[in-house]
């Protein structure tokens, strides 16, 4: 900054201008004050000894007349001057006179003159006589008159009073008094004014109370003042002396007082005065300039302070150097500094405001996903004090008690103590990582929740120290049950691919086998027909078909396992079919097993086959019954329940939704958990050898799966066991949806029959029933044959009884290209198998009429006449 | 209440008005024509009234053209001639009035003239008694006027003797026109001189200079030559409208009677 620009330079200016002034203000109106005080003074005094010169004088002139006046009056003086004037006058007597009236005067003139003006007497000059007495007045005074002059006499100027002295009206001379104006009455008013005065006239001096060489006298100023009638002060610069010239009249004479004054002194005085006091200004002055100077940079430099430290504001809240100022004094620079200071500011704080937004924006992200993260997370400090938690920790482990603020070890493991193997300390003191897992484990001592634990060193970014540990704990519960339920569900697809192998082994066995017992069935049914009743081949041919009805029994449970038996889904009550049961059930119990069925309030219908389900609650009392040889009780129970998510879950087949229970428990023996994880394997049992086949539950098993439910078991080994079956329940739409069952009469016929089937026991043993009872039958191996046979026959078919899977095209095929060439005829599938065409998940398409191998005749029949009697099967 | 603050609004206009119209005319300077002019003044201010004209006691010529041409005055009266260093105030030198000086003595003098040689020997000291010049016995009381008296001047200019005359030492000096006419009263057997309209009711008597009386024709005629001229100084630019009204009055016919009423022969104006 320029020093002209410096607020310094126009305060400390103002400063100067301000002292001068006021100083110089000062001295004038000091000086003046002083002067005219002085001069005041002075002419006051110079006044008052005029005024007293004056007085002095009138009292002087009043004096003389006064005693003028009382001595003309004196009779020894008249009469002394009248004697010495007659003849041969004597003096004496009028100097004694003279010489006691002027012993009792004051005057220097005290004389008396005769008739003719010449002095008689003289006053302290006794022998002086003849004097010409010529002063003004006299012949005023001879003329009888009393005259007061001032004039230039014998003996200088003097203040004469004249009076006739007169005896009888004569005048014998004059009296004259008077007072000269010489030295020593310049000293008698020298002394009486204490000032030094010269009495003049315009040509000379009168008298003087100086000494003659220190007179002052200027002819010419004393010209003046008498005639401008004013006093005029003269200086001698050369002596430093005053002179004050004043008129003063006296009687008639105008003369001059010339008054040494003090304004010499008083200039002397004033200068004297003038220069101290210009002194002490000059020194106030600098005084002031210094202090004033040095207090405006005191005060001024807080400003450059304050300016210094609103540059390193600036730099420091924007990182700029202030830009120097073009001119300005401090103020301005400092207005400046401050307002670019304030601006840095402004943009500072909109800086921190804004990474206080970017700030709160991400410790509200790095919260939320803190907070989001569905694992917990937990930060200790080194004293093992909870720092933070996630609301996941909150969640696991809060209910107790407040996580902040409490020990991991007391919150954790609800310990009052550290945990003797730590990792979150071994973390702490090792900087390393750690790992760890943990159970909670419930009150019974069961796994409530696994936790895998992975523990951090939290790092303190100033220090590099380790100031806690971040610890990463993740609920593995789910996935541990996740992983038992996968380890379950694949041992249950074990299980279900292991009771699938052998469900398909077991319906391909049972397929063919039932093929087999057809025929067998069929020819001894045959054979019967050509014996009489009583002849005992038919007990033997009876035990035949009753073997061979059992076989067929046991390929039926077979097929049912796995799930190959033909499904043929009806509406279903369970709370009925159990009602339906109980005869046949007791009938199945000893008298020590009580049998309880509490039915379900408000039933939901189920789409199942009925008789399945006759047979999966049969097997399951019979089951319930086996396991207690002691007698107890079965229980069936019905009811609705909704199995949700949750379950489904834990139960891989199961789709969540509303079901129908039927619950078959009992107080046997139960089971333990290897056992229960096996019941449902085909051939597994419990019971002893010949006790059992052990497709009973199996057969249940494939029953509820092929009825799109679901069983469960629940067994405590001495605490008996509790099935439940789980079958979809139905909405009342689909419950008005069910067909009504179908009747089935038995009735011979003449018609045409188309009878397709690749086995030849079968076809044979089938052709021989049908004929047997009247219909025409055609016979074909395969479908080709079929169609070939029917190209063949130019009469009606009236049906078509078909094997469903034959080798070439099924018997679904078949039955499609036939009805192009016959659209009236009718077809009865028949097979084995469900695996077709015809055959969805073991369901027949609405309108499909089948007949399931093996057959007795009655069935075959029946079902033929009802096929022809019914309308068209085949859409 | 609004129209008695107009009316005392128009009162005081007026009064202001009237005051700074309302002029004064001060003519400071010589004691010599102040009586005239104190009559002249006298005269002009009964003809305007509310103007006035003062005329104050003597301060001398040189006084008044000191003054006025410091501008401390807008004329000045004075009884003689501009000095040669008073040429450069700038004024102008106006003649009004004209008196004759006159050598007077007291009323013990049985005298009644003088030649200029007795003149100047009594008032050299030479001649100390009157019996000396023709008169009755008695010591001549000369009383004389300071030096450059207008007076003075006159006798100066048109008396020889006069020129450098040492006065004598014994003489009173009187500085004031009315001194003169005092002490001539006073001291019966004085000499003096004074102008003619100085004499006014004092028991003195004009002398005859050289036979030749101080008589209106003998002035009038030029035979009586000690004559002063009264003027006033002034400058023009200064002049006040009541200060021309003034000069134009002292050159009327009433300021011109007033004149010679005191004595004085009036002048026409140059």
């Amino acid at each position: 900054m320029k020093l002209k620009n410096s607020l310094a330079f126009p305060i400390i200016f103002i400063l100067i201008v301000v002292a001068f002034s006021s100083l110089f203000i000062g001295y004038y109106f000091n000086i003046n004050l002083l002067t005219k005080t002085l001069e005041e003074r002075d002419q006051d005094k110079n006044r008052d000894i005029i005024y007293i010169i004056n007085s002095i004088i009138k009292i002087e002139i009043n004096k003389l007349s006064a005693l003028t006046k009382v001595l003309k009056e004196n009779n020894e003086l008249a009469k002394g001057l009248a004697d010495y004037a007659g003849p041969g006058g004597d003096i004496k007597p009028l100097q004694q006179t003279m010489d006691r009236l002027y012993a009792n005067l004051d005057t220097q003139i005290f004389l008396v003159t005769d008739r003719q003006g010449m002095v008689v007497y003289r006053a302290n000059e006794p022998s002086v006589r003849g004097d010409d007495h010529n002063v003004w007045g006299m012949d005023e005074a001879l003329a009888g008159e009393d005259v007061m002059t001032a004039s230039m006499g014998p003996h200088g100027f003097a203040i004469r009073s004249l009076a006739p002295i007169s005896r009888a009206n004569k005048i014998y001379g004059v009296l004259i008094l008077g007072n000269r104006f010489d030295d020593h009455f310049a000293k008698k008013i020298a002394d009486a004014t204490k000032t030094q005065i010269t009495i003049g006239r315009v040509r000379s001096i009168l008298a003087s109370s100086l000494p003659p060489d220190q007179r002052p006298f200027d002819p010419a100023i004393v010209e003046r003042c008498i005639l401008e009638k004013r006093p005029i002060f003269i200086e001698d610069h050369q002596q430093q002396r005053t002179f004050m010239y004043s008129p003063l009249e006296v009687v008639d004479e105008t003369i001059c007082l010339i008054i040494e004054t003090e304004s010499a002194k008083v200039a002397a005085l004033l200068k004297e005065k003038k220069r101290h006091l210009l002194l002490t200004i000059l020194i106030i002055f600098i005084l002031v300039t210094v202090i004033g100077s040095a207090l405006t940079l005191y005060l001024i430099s807080p400003l450059k302070r304050l300016r210094a430290k609103a540059q390193h504001a600036i730099r420091e809240f924007s990182g700029e150097e202030l830009a120097p100022e073009a001119g300005g004094n401090e103020i301005e620079a400092l207005s400046q500094s401050f307002d670019l200071m304030l601006s840095s500011i402004n943009q500072y704080i909109k800086k921190i405001e804004k990474a206080e937004e970017t700030l709160r924006f991400n410790e509200r992200f790095l919260a939320s996903i803190f907070d989001s993260i569905q694992d917990g997370l937990s930060i200790l400090d080194t004293n093992h004090e909870v720092i933070r938690v996630n609301p996941f920790m909150e969640r696991q482990f809060s209910q107790a008690m407040p996580l902040v603020g409490k020990k991991c070890y007391e919150v954790f493991h609800g310990s009052d103590q550290p945990c003797e193997v730590c990792a979150a300390r071994l973390t702490m003191e090792t900087g390393q990582a750690g790992f760890k897992e943990e159970t909670r484990v419930g009150e019974r001592g069961e796994i409530l929740n696994w936790f895998e634990i992975r523990i951090f060193p939290l790092m303190d970014a100033a220090t590099g120290k380790v100031s806690g540990v971040i610890e990463h704990i993740r609920d593995m519960t789910q996935q541990k049950q996740a992983e038992e339920a996968l380890h379950r569900s694949e041992e249950q697809l074990r299980q279900s691919q292991k009771m699938e192998a052998v469900g398909c082994l077991a319906g391909g066995v049972a397929h063919d086998f039932n093929n087999i017992l057809t025929a067998i069935i069929g020819y001894v049914e045959l054979l019967r027909l050509k014996f009489k009743y009583d002849d005992p081949h038919q007990k033997d041919l009876q035990e035949i078909q009753s073997a061979a009805e059992r076989a067929a029994s046991l390929t039926s449970q077979l097929l049912a396992f796995s799930r190959k038996q033909i499904f043929s889904p009806k509406v279903l009550n369970l709370n009925n079919l159990v009602m339906n049961l109980d005869k046949m059930l007791r009938r199945l119990l000893s008298e020590d097993i009580e049998l309880v069925t509490i039915p379900g309030a408000k039933l939901g219908m189920v789409m199942a086959d009925p008789g399945q389900i006759e047979q999966v609650v049969i097997n399951l009392v019979v089951n319930a019954r086996d396991a207690m040889p002691q007698g107890g009780v079965i229980t069936i129970e019905t009811g609705n329940v909704i199995l949700d998510a949750t379950y489904a879950r834990s139960h891989l087949e199961v789709n969540p939704g509303p079901y129908v229970m039927v619950a078959v428990g009992d107080t046997g023996r139960g089971m333990d958990e290897v056992s229960q994880g096996r019941i449902f394997e085909p051939f597994f049992t419990t019971k002893e050898m010949g006790k059992g086949t052990g497709l009973g539950l199996s057969t249940v098993h494939g029953i509820v799966k092929q009825s799109g439910g679901h069983i469960s078991v629940y067994s405590e080994p001495g605490h008996g066991t509790n099935f439940k079956v789980y079958l979809p329940r139905l909405s009342q739409s689909e419950e008005k949806e069910a067909a009504a069952p179908s009747k089935c009469p038995l009735h011979r016929g003449s018609e045409t029959i188309l009878l397709v089937e690749d086995e030849d026991m079968v076809r044979h043993v089938a052709r021989r029933l049908l004929e047997m009872n009247g219909y025409t039958v055609l016979e074909a191996s395969s479908g080709h044959d079929a169609l070939s046979v029917s190209q063949q026959t130019p009469g009606r078919i009236h049906l078509m009884l078909t094997d469903v899977v034959m080798p070439g095209i099924s018997g679904g095929e078949t039955a499609e290209l036939l009805k192009a060439q016959r659209p009236e005829i009718k077809v009865l599938f028949m097979s084995g198998h469900t695996e077709n065409s015809i055959v969805h998940h073991g369901v027949l398409n609405p309108g499909v009429a089948f007949l399931q191998k093996p057959f007795k005749h009655e069935l075959l029949v029946s079902k033929v006449r009802e096929v022809l009697d019914g309308p068209s099967t085949l859409h | 209440m609004k129209i008695i603050t107009a009316i005392l609004t128009i009162v005081a206009a007026c009064l202001w008005a009237g005051g700074i119209g309302a002029e004064t005319l001060v003519i400071p300077g010589t004691g010599a024509c102040e009586a005239a002019l104190k009559g002249l003044a006298a005269a002009f201010n009964d003809q305007n009234p509310g103007h006035e004209v003062i005329i104050p006691l003597s301060i001398g010529s040189g006084r008044a053209i000191k003054l006025a041409g410091a501008d401390e005055a807008m004329l000045g009266r004075i009884a003689r001639p501009l000095k040669e260093k008073e040429t450069g105030f700038g004024l102008k030198y106006l003649v009004f009035a004209r008196d004759a000086v006159i050598f007077a003595v007291g009323n013990k003098v049985t005298i009644t003239g003088l030649t200029v040689t007795q003149l100047s020997d009594i008032f050299s000291g030479k001649i100390t008694d009157w019996q000396e010049v023709g008169g009755d016995r008695g010591i001549i009381r000369v009383i004389i006027r300071e030096p450059g008296d207008g007076s003075l001047l006159v006798i100066q200019k048109h008396f020889e003797p006069f020129k450098n005359l040492t006065f004598d030492p014994k003489s009173k000096m009187v500085f004031r026109d009315h001194d003169m006419p005092e002490l001539l009263g006073k001291y019966h057997n004085a000499i003096g001189w004074l102008t003619n309209s100085t004499i006014t009711e004092s028991p003195i008597k004009a002398l005859a200079v050289d036979q030749v009386f101080p008589t209106p024709a003998n002035l009038r005629e030029g035979r009586y030559k000690l004559l002063v001229d009264y003027a006033l100084v002034y400058k023009e630019k200064r002049l006040s409208k009541l200060a021309r009204r003034f000069i134009e009055f002292i050159f009327s016919d009433a300021g011109k009677a007033v004149l010679s009423k005191y004595g004085l022969i009036p002048v026409n104006l140059s």
